[in-house]
């Protein structure tokens, strides 16, 4: 059912972010413009201490730009309802976080917050198979899990908000290589299934080369590269993202 | 039973224990003599001039200076609170303040309305004591509340974030780090209630015991105050954990994480 479309989810323009503590006179993300257009997975790769995350943050409003602009669908980020922005732009961390108590209270948890905008219409137990996990799981004790399953709860719970756009920041960096392969099979399964638009964040190419439709090279804080990912992985282009990742080039060299 | 007065030659005696404890630190090699020697006079000038100010408290037959009094001492509590969180929390020193009058305010309202009926209500040699205790005990409970949820914020900020990813508020987001810090903070107090009179002899009592009141006497002043403390600890630190945590977001709900990095 999706497709990708050329329109815009999020329109970044000249967007500056400085430190959230320290010298606040540099900045960690300098004049940023990019879009992220619908149904595309799109992927910002970058080297550890480039600003993946601190951009990604700016996506569901859990930070703001000091300076510059983030439109979404048109309307900038600092007017809409915040609860509904993050509601509408879910996302999964890192680090799986799950709360103590079963598989199914950790799913009711987004159920029980005050300022719901938008419900998923799904079983417990159909949502479970749609990330790759069995429905038998619901009454297992959250912590007696893989960080793997973990990580399919997080994704499980990010979507029951019924987002639209799904932020995924190093989703797999915790997991070993299966389970790497089968959260970035989610992640094509999610876009294509469900139309959901991608933001996959990672400092890993083949990753970024298996799922990306477009890919941005963050170096330190600045974009490098920004190209659809058969250009980007073709030739001189993906040569250059290697040495800038592998820290044989910084951005004064360029 | 009389009680015997304690003559200024005789407590020139008590210094016996000061040379005591200075003698042994200096065999062990301390190198605390000097902290005790200060200690000591410490003590000595600031309980003179304590006695000063209560023996001018006392005379007092209006209000309104014992209750400029009252907020000057919480004004000093207040301060003394803000040093002891290890997290910087900025603007803190209003949320002490308010949350400690509040608690002192009720507490001490209560007591004077309905439980000892001190006629008048100012009565200073009621008041200030009582005032002093439940202040010492607000803060206590404040700070410690403070503190803990500047470090259970630090530590569940994964956990914290997750939340508010979904949508929930700051207020959501750190329930389980404010329960955890109100708790903290009634602990010692929960202690006490359990061990008073079985490990420890509380210094009301014994100071009661002392000046002739009847152990039976003086136990019932024990308890009510016993009761006063914990309900200061609950009211004071449950007030303050619903201040404290929003110095830790933005008005937008979002974790200011730079705050998590800086030490007090």
């Amino acid at each position: 059912m999706a497709h990708r479309t050329e329109t815009p989810v999020f329109q970044v323009d000249h967007v500056f972010k400085r430190p959230p503590s320290g010298n606040r006179d540099t900045y960690i993300l300098s004049d940023l413009t990019f879009e992220v257009r619908e149904g595309e997975i799109f992927s910002i790769l970058g080297p550890s201490g480039a600003g993946k995350s601190a951009l990604l943050r700016l996506l569901n409003g859990l930070d703001e730009p000091d300076r510059g602009a983030i439109l979404f669908h048109g309307t900038a980020l600092g007017e809409m309802d915040v609860f509904e922005l993050r509601q509408t732009v879910g996302m999964v961390f890192q680090q799986p976080v799950l709360l103590p108590g079963t598989v199914q209270d950790n799913l009711d948890y987004p159920r029980r917050i005050s300022r719901r905008t938008g419900t998923l219409s799904l079983e417990d137990r159909e949502l479970l198979q749609v990330v790759g996990l069995s429905p038998d799981l619901l009454e297992r004790d959250s912590t007696a899990l893989s960080v793997g399953q973990q990580q399919r709860i997080m994704i499980a719970r990010a979507l029951l908000t019924n987002p639209k756009v799904l932020l995924m920041d190093e989703p797999t960096s915790a997991l070993d290589p299966s389970a790497t392969r089968r959260i970035l099979e989610l992640a094509g399964d999610l876009r294509q299934e469900y139309g959901l638009t991608i933001v996959f964040v990672t400092h890993d190419i083949p990753e970024a080369e298996e799922i990306a439709d477009r890919v941005l090279l963050l170096v330190e804080g600045r974009i490098k590269i920004i190209d659809s990912a058969d250009t980007f992985f073709s030739g001189n282009t993906s040569r250059l993202a290697r040495r800038f990742l592998s820290g044989e080039l910084d951005t004064s060299g360029t | 039973m009389e009680y015997i007065k304690l003559t200024w030659t005789d407590l020139l005696l008590s210094l016996t224990f000061v040379g005591l404890a200075l003698g042994l630190a200096a065999w062990q090699r301390l190198d605390i003599k000097r902290d005790i020697s200060i200690g000591t006079v410490r003590t000595f000038v600031q309980l003179l001039a304590v006695a000063y100010i209560l023996k001018w408290l006392f005379n007092l037959q209006t209000w309104p200076p014992i209750l400029g009094i009252l907020a000057l001492m919480i004004a000093f509590a207040s301060w003394e609170g803000t040093r002891r969180p290890t997290l910087k929390i900025p603007r803190l020193y209003p949320i002490l303040y308010f949350s400690i009058t509040v608690t002192v305010a009720l507490v001490l309202g209560i007591t004077i309305g309905f439980i000892i009926p001190v006629d008048p209500w100012f009565q200073p040699n009621y008041f200030v004591p009582l005032a002093g205790i439940l202040i010492g005990n607000a803060l206590n409970g404040a700070a410690l509340t403070a503190d803990r949820m500047g470090s259970e914020i630090q530590q569940r900020r994964l956990e914290i974030e997750s939340a508010l990813a979904l949508g929930a508020s700051a207020g959501e987001a750190v329930k389980r780090s404010f329960r955890m810090s109100v708790k903290a903070a009634l602990i010692p107090s929960i202690n006490s209630l359990m061990t008073v009179g079985i490990v420890h002899l509380p210094g009301i009592m014994v100071g009661q015991i002392l000046a002739g009141v009847p152990p039976m006497e003086a136990i019932r002043y024990q308890i009510l105050i016993m009761y006063m403390l914990i309900s200061t600890k609950a009211i004071g630190s449950i007030i303050t954990g619903m201040l404290v945590y929003r110095r830790f977001f933005t008005p937008r709900h979002q974790l200011k994480i730079g705050l998590l990095e800086h030490s007090n």
